[in-house]
């Protein structure tokens, strides 16, 4: 059919243009929702490109067909209006206007929330400035900025801000929502291929609004299953003397002021609901660190906003100067060159 | 030195007044032709530095991990660019025009008030300088134009900036107010004998409409920057969460104003198509009535759509609902207008002098905006592209390619009447094709780069993620459109060293400013004129074929 | 024969300044009315909200406002039939008393405003309050003013029966600044 031909020209022309690969496009969906959502902006577009061809094209004709021509002066024909076409030019725009709002309402329908199950993985994503934390209440699990899901599993999600508003927008998984302190915002998608994913903040929320990546790693059940185990574990233990000094460094106020490392008990054991006063979310907001949590910092492949790779070189110069890598971030540390030593030694074990 | 004169009483030296200056004619004026053309130069200058602006962000995007402008920098310019160009630039050159013609075209020898008028004016330039001392004294805002809360409390946003904004705002707020007024006034109090509303020119319809929307919906955005300013001075809780307050009240006040500040600024550029579109056809506008009916449902309209800015926050289904039926009817009133120009173009004689080719590129590139805005009408397609480049090329193509090159189509076509001289033809139109196919590079690019995935408002990105060569092709755009606007200051700068002899009417025109010199005498009219149709000069010219004689809609 | 359109005539003048005045109050309408739904929508979603109904005491030094106010409203009536009915003596001595009566309310809201043991720093009540009846104070102090402009204009012989448009528009300003006040009134202190 001429319509879906025309719209896999656009597509192939977007993905041989862009190397596709890499493109946090919901026209490459990987869930129901975008999957709807792109399906409704194919017939937007197609929609679109008629009124637009119809317009430009009843333009194009009108300059060429009635350029006045040289030496003519007469006068065209005075025409002021004529009432049935008017009438016609109002009412099919409302019936095509009609027929969209009759779209939106049923894909609204069909991208809303499915109601929660006992097998749905549950999430708690808050939003700071300028990093993304991800928190499994069910699985006594936090982390931050490498979002692990597995394939074929709704999973159900909570958005908090401990700051300013943000958006949480992976446009491959689902469209975004907005991360409102205050407020309690919900999302869901069910992954359906395994793959990386690239999301990004929505809001603009301050100086490093561009730097508050999401890497979402779409799993199978198996490898989920595995990934949740090692997230469980306590931290590693320091082993070598520079490992112990490591440990001390962390634990001694310079990394924990702001950055927590440890068990982190499930949201039912820990954080009873605080009944919700003036502006609280009725989670407290407070107990969570200012900073990602630390326990399994090597098992991530991205840190600072999810805007670098996770290797020795790089958290080597993030601890030497952090403000060239991510400039006005809130981490306002200066270890010495031998206490970077040490944190190395021992970060790089928390795998 | 004093200068001695001759008075009956003997030689007394007499000072110069200040109103006999040619500076001071300037600064104390009242005449509302200077002060629109201050309005202009005054706007134009600031649309300079904005773009400025512009081919900064370009340039820091033109590459993945650009180090051209740091975070905080690029920050301010963003905001100040948005800022300047919806609050310093569009507003204040539609109202420079505005206040230039609409005495002429509706036979007065002067806005209603003259003095406010000038209040006005000055009022506008201290808001914008006011806002531009930011720079030099602590940092210029840096929050975007539509400064969310609580970003902007003083809790995220340490500096001074956000208060330079908020009163800024105040300021112009005030200057917008009393300049609606004055034009709501004027239209209903000072039109010509015979100049009934069905007669009025669509461009003074359009401006009074504009009037009424600015009047409704300014004290929203007044209510706004006050809290804004009181959390951050006094410690009030407007939007102070943890102490009772709600992020999302900013939200919603901002856009009870912010949608219909939209159409304040598109709907006087509408007003210049629809008198260009005529003149340059030999045709009457087609459909008249419906384009000044069109005109204030899009203006009633205008107030109930303003929560579809406001899709991705959680709102109830129903609420989303709403605000995207509101949203797409509006679309149909603008087609209608749309609609009527191709009509009138229809069956006409065209001639396609540059104002004309201003007109027909606004309405080739409103369409396109205009379309895009339906796309996010369409709630879950909205929620994938709200917050990206989507949207940043929905707002540029029906802000530039709607607003602005519609008022470069009224400066092109109004100059005669403002300076006594022509604009060159030929820069006129190296001018529009080289902006057109600027603007369209630049812009275009931006719905792919919506749907790739990249959000507003980031200084930078990340490689990999498809969105280099995109950038890259926007920042050459960006810089064609600056060649663009070199060509007509050039073009200025040129046709301003001919002298003043352009005829009154040069254009073969319909409407009453033509009647007089080019330009006009300080009391406009020697005569009052009466009118008969909507159209006086046409029914002079041809009273054959006079609009009084014909049967009217 | 052309008629000169200009707005110097009295009808004229007298329906400018009549479409002036309304375009003024509609947006200070929509300004007073913003901050109502402002102070509705941060109630929305209060618990613990210091709701001033709740004890009837709390409305006695607010009543007994709201009647000055109204009372002196009343007297600018007076003042504007008196002028209709060409008596500038009759005008001044009511503008005068409706002044006074202003003055009465200013000091009335600056006591229930210490009364109340409010600041505008507390959690959102105390902003929204503050900004509501502070803006209003400001209103009838604008048309104190307005007032004794008035009167100063009427005692040096500016108006007559015929010809007395500030006296109508100035008046109208004042039943506006009533208006709101019930308005302020009743959704602050009863609803």
């Amino acid at each position: 059919m001429k319509r879906s031909a025309r719209t896999l020209l656009l597509l192939a022309a977007l993905f041989t243009l862009t190397g596709c690969a890499g493109a946090p496009t919901f026209i490459t969906p990987n869930s129901s929702i975008s999957a709807d959502q792109a399906g409704l902006y194919r017939i937007l577009i197609v929609l679109s490109i008629l009124v637009f061809v119809f317009v430009e094209a009843w333009l194009v004709y009108n300059i060429v067909r009635f350029r006045r021509r040289d030496g003519d002066d007469s006068l065209p024909k005075q025409v002021y209006g004529n009432n049935r076409l008017e009438i016609i030019w109002t009412a099919l725009p409302l019936l095509l206007v009609g027929v969209l709002f009759w779209l939106t309402v049923s894909t609204v329908n069909a991208v809303s929330a499915p109601a929660p199950l006992a097998d749905d993985l549950n999430l708690q994503v808050v939003g700071h400035q300028w990093w993304w934390e991800f928190d499994y209440p069910d699985l006594g699990i936090l982390t931050a900025n490498e979002l692990h899901v597995p394939a074929g599993k709704t999973v159900q999600i909570t958005l908090f801000s401990n700051d300013v508003i943000h958006s949480f927008w992976i446009p491959q998984l689902s469209g975004k929502v907005d991360v409102i302190p205050g407020q309690t915002n919900h999302l869901w998608f069910k992954a359906d291929s395994l793959g990386e994913f690239h999301g990004q903040c929505a809001e603009f929320c301050g100086l490093n609004h561009a730097n508050m990546r999401i890497k979402v790693v779409v799993e199978s059940q198996a490898d989920f299953e595995a990934w949740v185990a090692n997230q469980q574990k306590p931290p590693a233990a320091p082993q070598t003397d520079l490992q112990k000094k490591g440990y001390d460094l962390v634990t001694g106020g310079i990394c924990n002021s702001c950055h927590t490392l440890g068990e982190h008990k499930s949201e039912k054991e820990s954080n009873p609901q605080t009944p919700a006063g003036p502006g609280q979310a009725g989670i407290e907001l407070a107990a969570r660190g200012v900073g990602p949590n630390l326990t399994h910092l090597m098992s991530r492949s991205v840190f600072a906003g999810a805007t670098y790779e996770l290797n020795e070189t790089n958290l080597h110069r993030w601890l030497q100067d952090n403000q060239s890598m991510k400039p006005g971030n809130d981490m306002s540390v200066n270890p010495s060159a031998s206490d970077i030593e040490a944190l190395i030694a021992y970060l790089t074990t928390l795998k | 030195m004093a200068t001695h004169a001759q008075t009956p009483a003997g030689t007394i030296p007499k000072r110069r007044s200040l109103a006999d200056t040619r500076l001071g004619r300037w600064l104390t004026t009242v005449d509302h032709k200077r002060i629109g053309i201050l309005y202009i130069l005054t706007s134009f200058s600031f649309f300079l530095i904005g773009g400025v602006f512009a081919l900064l962000m370009r340039l820091q995007l033109a590459q993945p991990n650009g180090q051209v402008l740091s975070n905080s920098t690029y920050n301010e310019i963003f905001t100040m660019h948005g800022t300047t160009m919806i609050f310093l630039v569009v507003m204040p050159l539609s109202a420079g025009l505005g206040n230039f013609l609409v005495p002429l075209m509706i036979g007065a020898r002067d806005m209603a008030y003259p003095k406010l008028n000038a209040l006005s004016y000055w009022l506008f330039l201290s808001g914008g300088l006011f806002l531009y001392s930011s720079f030099f004294f602590g940092g210029a805002p840096d929050a975007g134009w539509f400064s969310y809360a609580p970003l902007t409390e003083r809790a995220f946003s340490r500096g001074p900036g956000m208060d330079f904004w908020a009163l800024a705002i105040l300021i112009l707020g005030l200057a917008t107010t009393l300049g609606s007024i004055n034009f709501i006034v004027t239209t209903v109090q000072l039109r010509a004998p015979g100049l009934t509303f069905r007669r009025l020119p669509v461009f003074v319809w359009m401006v009074c409409i504009t009037a009424f929307l600015a009047v409704f919906s300014l004290p929203s955005l007044t209510t706004a920057s006050l809290m804004l300013l009181l959390d951050r001075t006094v410690q009030t809780h407007f939007f102070v969460v943890a102490e009772g307050g709600n992020a999302l009240l900013w939200q919603h006040l901002f856009w009870f104003f912010g949608h219909p500040e939209v159409y304040i600024l598109i709907l006087p550029a509408f007003g210049i198509v629809s008198e260009i579109v005529p003149v340059f056809s030999s045709k009457p506008l087609f459909g008249y009535t419906a384009v000044v009916l069109s005109g204030m449902a899009i203006g009633v309209l205008g107030f109930t759509v303003w929560a579809h800015h406001m899709f991705a926050t959680g709102m109830p289904a129903i609420a989303l609902l709403f605000f995207s039926a509101d949203s797409f009817l509006i679309g149909v009133p603008t087609g209608v207008k749309i609609f009527a120009w191709l009509g009138t173009m229809y069956g006409g004689k065209l001639r396609f002098k540059t104002p004309m080719l201003f007109a027909i590129g606004e309405i080739a590139l409103f369409t396109i905006g205009g379309l895009d805005g339906i796309h996010m009408a369409v709630v879950p397609v909205d929620w994938q592209v709200t917050d990206s480049y989507y949207v940043v090329s929905h707002i540029h193509y029906v802000l530039f390619g709607g607003a602005i090159f519609g008022l470069f189509a009224g400066l092109y076509y109004w100059f005669p009447k403002f300076t006594g001289r022509m604009l060159d033809e030929r820069l006129g139109k190296w001018h529009f094709w080289t902006m057109f196919i600027g603007m369209n590079l630049v812009f275009f690019p931006m719905h792919i780069l919506g749907v790739l995935g990249m959000p507003r408002r980031i200084y930078t990105y990340g490689s990999g993620l498809g969105w280099d060569i995109w950038n890259l092709l926007e920042t050459v755009g960006a810089f064609i459109i600056a060649v663009a606007v070199a060509i007509f200051i050039v073009n200025f700068y040129l046709s301003m060293r001919k002298p003043a002899d352009a005829p009154d009417d040069p254009w073969d025109a319909f409407t009453l400013e033509w009647k007089t010199a080019s330009p006009p005498p300080d009391y406009n009219f020697a005569e009052i004129p009466s009118v008969r149709s909507g159209r006086p000069l046409w029914d002079e010219k041809h009273p054959e074929l006079a609009d009084w004689k014909q049967a009217e809609a | 024969m052309s008629v000169t359109a200009s707005s110097s005539q009295p009808e004229r003048k007298e329906l400018s300044a009549k479409v002036t005045l309304a375009m003024v109050l509609a947006s200070e309408s929509v300004f007073f009315g913003m901050l109502v739904m402002s102070y509705l929508y941060l109630r929305n979603g209060q618990a613990g909200w210091p709701y001033l109904q709740h004890s009837l005491s709390r409305l006695i030094v607010p009543g007994l406002n709201s009647l000055v106010l109204v009372l002196s409203a009343w007297v600018v009536r007076r003042a504007q039939v008196a002028i209709q009915g060409g008596s500038t003596g009759g005008l001044n001595r009511n503008l005068w008393v409706a002044w006074l009566l202003g003055l009465l309310f200013i000091a009335g809201q600056v006591f229930e405003f210490q009364r109340s043991g409010m600041y505008p720093s507390d959690p959102a009540f105390g902003g929204v309050f503050f900004a509501l009846m502070g803006f209003h104070a400001l209103h009838v102090l604008a048309g104190m003013l307005v007032l004794a402009l008035i009167g100063l204009r009427a005692w040096l012989g500016d108006f007559d029966s015929q010809d007395h448009i500030a006296v109508d528009g100035g008046s109208w300003f004042w039943y506006y600044v009533t208006a709101v006040w019930l308005v302020l009134f009743a959704v602050l202190y009863l609803v």
